[in-house]
């Protein structure tokens, strides 16, 4: 597997000034992690990438009595074993960068499971703090722990918090502080490994002792080279002497099965600690989270819940940001562009067109599709917090099996219909790079809302009443074709690989506001970042090939090439001016109705559907609505597909397999319209 | 506690896996049921990923869901994990019989 880290990584960043104490933040999936961050930072954080990978770093300052500290959020990972790029990343954090206090989160509603991952933190040496969260939640679920005892019985400071009320965080800070300032690393009786296996443990460390780097425990290096760990096992091939490693091979060859020694002996530990410190005083009490799940996680009901969810975030997101769109687009963006028109009157006309069209109509796209995607990212957020999205994924896998995938891929292919940029960055939670790989490349296919704006600008122009069965039967379709790329592609590029479906399923909680709007201020930014630049560089050029070189659209460079494909279109029953439609959609998708505005000198509030209602036939519009879907994506999508998968081979295997289809099936639903009588 | 269950003792306890003449796995335990797992025949990496989500020899699970198709539920260590079918059925596990 995994060539996704090199030994040499190196951690540090600008904000990483000398002397500013590091705290790093542990601690599994679900645990309230993000929301102490959160808490902590507030805006004040920083949200990149961990250098060379795709995993999101961040990073935050916070006061801590008056001192300014930076906090890292380590990635949420269930061990420090290296089976993510997630999981090195933690773990070379605390080796390489040693901040002054890790502070690992648990949740006391799920102890057993997230002390797993302090086990693997205490074996690391770096100075630990526990803060037990979620008290609302375990008390919810009839269960109660005694942090005193847990702090006696595990070595380390704990202390009580509940993150999402902002509860027991100025003691969680001072308790730091202090092990800050007092410069004790405290040393809790460490799990090592079971019974059986400490012999084979002595030999092995004895055996690479002398050549275990100096940031690495030798325990900790030793255990996890029985545990099979990928990074260890090649650190330690690059430094071994011939021999030794021959020796060292030949014991791991014949205790393969030492990791599951050395994960029982952390779970044995919990075990013992756990009987002293955790008690359920309403034994047989069904949790919230049960009676949810009788309905959420139902074969039948479960799907039936799911589709109502969807329909209702699609429902939300139109009925509130229609208004608010055509409020910007009309009352402001064109207000902007009117006042630009008479300041530059005087200015010559191809810095006018630029500015107007280019920049203006570039901003303008993005800033209008601002509300459908913070709405949009809103209801996901939500839904995401509450802890609803691991159900989704639950009761789509069986769905997602036809294509190879499983349950998680259906979470950014869900975040496609708002918008596909998110969605080929939300591929990120995809535990597998194949399975990654081929959800970012049928992504596209899920139709946007920009996308379905168009289909709901023409399809009422051409077919009146009966433009709803229109739609419903353009998203059937590209569902469909995502369906069958997936299933192909699966069974030709992809073929023989399979990846697990292992994923916890958290336990339900109130979702917390504060949590819900960073995450949807963040996304947001970042989709006006990618998309603000990519569309409005795009823009531009696009707007420079249809001036040049007379200044004149229909003798332009873009006109020439759309006459160039003319006999393409011909097939589909285009003409040239919707094939420029066509290709001018690729800034935004939304472009190509301003475009055929431009081309018949008439805007879409202007009675620009009845125009085109009388000019084209309503087989011409079908398959021009079908390969507006289908075509290839959007800049944006494009640099973002770059971006996560880091090679031009698959931006050109994914936008070469969106041309064909749109084409073909632009080709077929002219051909069969005209056939019907359409 | 089912810690100290478990490992040394599976090796001696193969002929428990099965019945009927078959090996059972957590893929054939029932919703409502619950069961100890005896081994977990997977992938290494995968195997590693099921023992730090608290799939190892020795412990015990109930099943939350599973309708004899697709991924299932089971409570492991006090947390609900969804697996595949497949997964499971690398799991061998003995059933438990309600005290």
């Amino acid at each position: 597997m995994s060539d996704y880290h090199t030994p040499a990584t190196t951690f540090s960043s600008d904000s990483l000034e000398v002397g500013t104490p590091v705290i790093a933040l542990a601690g599994q999936p679900n645990m309230g992690k993000s929301t102490l961050f959160n808490l902590l930072t507030g805006l004040n954080q920083h949200v990149g990438n961990w250098p060379g990978k795709t995993v999101e770093k961040r990073e935050g300052h916070f006061s801590l009595n008056g001192r300014d500290t930076v906090l890292v959020d380590l990635p949420g990972t269930y061990s420090l074993t290296a089976n993510s790029p997630e999981e090195v990343i933690a773990r070379e954090f605390i080796l390489r960068e040693k901040p002054a206090v890790t502070v690992a989160v648990v949740s006391a509603a799920n102890l057993e499971r997230s002390l797993y991952l302090v086990a693997e933190l205490a074996a690391l040496n770096t100075p630990t703090v526990v803060a037990l969260n979620m008290l609302d939640v375990a008390e919810q679920e009839g269960i109660a722990v005694d942090a005193k005892r847990l702090a006696n019985q595990l070595g380390l400071p704990v202390v009580p918090i509940i993150a999402s009320r902002a509860t027991g965080v100025r003691e969680l800070l001072q308790v730091v502080e202090g092990v800050m300032s007092s410069k004790q690393v405290s040393h809790p009786e460490l799990p090592r490994i079971r019974e059986d296996h400490v012999a084979i443990l002595a030999d092995i460390e004895r055996l690479i002792h002398p050549y275990v780097p100096s940031d690495y425990p030798l325990d900790w290096v030793a255990l996890k080279l029985l545990e099979g760990d990928a990074e260890v096992t090649r650190l330690l091939r690059t430094r071994l002497p011939e021999e030794t490693q021959r020796l060292v091979d030949d014991i791991l060859r014949r205790h393969d099965d030492a990791y599951l020694a050395v994960a029982s002996a952390r779970y044995e530990w919990i075990g013992k600690i756990i009987q002293s410190a955790v008690s359920h005083p309403r034994v047989g009490q069904v949790g919230m989270t049960e009676r949810l799940d009788r309905w959420a996680t139902h074969p039948v009901f479960g799907l039936l819940i799911l589709a109502g969810v969807l329909g209702l975030v699609f429902w939300l997101v139109f009925a509130i940001s229609a208004p608010i769109q055509q409020w910007l687009d009309q009352a402001v963006i064109g207000a902007v562009a009117d006042n630009f028109s008479i300041a530059l009157s005087s200015a010559p006309a191809w810095l006018r067109g630029l500015l107007v069209d280019g920049v203006i109509g570039g901003v303008g796209a993005v800033i209008t599709f601002l509300p459908v995607m913070v709405i949009f990212f809103a209801a996901f957020a939500v839904l995401e917090d509450v802890g609803y999205m691991a159900r989704a994924a639950y009761v789509m896998d069986n769905f997602m099996h036809v294509m190879g995938l499983h349950g998680k891929s259906f979470l950014p292919l869900f975040l496609g219909f708002g918008c596909n940029v998110p969605a080929v960055m939300g591929t990120r939670v995809i535990d597998s790079w194949h399975a990654r790989l081929l959800t970012i490349l049928i992504a596209p296919l899920v139709p946007c809302t920009a996308r379905m704006a168009v289909v709901a600008f023409l399809a009422p122009a051409f077919f009146g009443r009966n433009a709803f069965w229109v739609t419903w039967g353009i998203v059937v379709l590209s569902l469909a074709l995502l369906f069958a790329l997936g299933a192909i592609l699966n069974r030709t590029i992809f073929k023989g690989e399979r990846s697990a479906f292992i994923m916890e399923i958290p336990l339900y909680h109130t979702p917390n506001l504060r949590t819900i709007s960073i995450l949807v201020w963040q996304r947001t930014l970042s989709f006006l970042k990618k998309a603000g630049t990519s569309i409005l560089a795009v823009s531009v050029v696009i707007w420079l090939f249809s001036y040049l070189p007379g200044g004149d659209l229909e003798a332009s460079y873009l006109a020439r090439f759309g006459a160039f494909i003319e006999p393409v279109g011909k097939w589909m029953g285009f003409d040239w001016r919707l094939l420029i439609a066509l290709l001018s959609s690729f800034p935004a998708k939304e472009n190509s109705i301003a475009t055929l505005g431009v081309l018949f000198g008439s805007s879409a509030e202007s009675g620009l559907s009845a125009i085109l209602a009388s000019t084209y036939s309503p087989a011409t519009a079908l398959a021009f609505l079908v390969v507006s879907v289908l075509f290839i994506p959007c800049a944006a999508t494009v640099a973002a597909i770059r971006q996560e998968t880091n090679s031009w081979r698959w931006v050109l295997l994914n936008s070469g397999l969106m041309l064909f289809i749109s084409v073909a099936l632009g080709i077929v639903v002219y051909n069969l319209a005209l056939l019907v009588g359409i | 506690m089912p810690y100290h269950l478990g490992f040394n003792q599976h090796r001696h306890q193969n002929h428990l896996t099965l019945e009927n003449d078959r090996i059972i796995t957590l893929a054939d335990v029932i919703a409502g049921e619950e069961a100890t797992v005896l081994a977990i025949r997977g992938e290494r990496q995968v195997n590693s990923r099921l023992a730090s989500l608290g799939l190892t020899p020795g412990v015990r699970v109930e099943m939350i869901r599973n309708s004899g198709h697709g991924p299932l539920i089971v409570t492991v260590r006090g947390a609900q994990v969804a697996l595949g079918r497949g997964e499971a059925s690398k799991i061998e596990v003995r059933r438990r019989e309600h005290e």
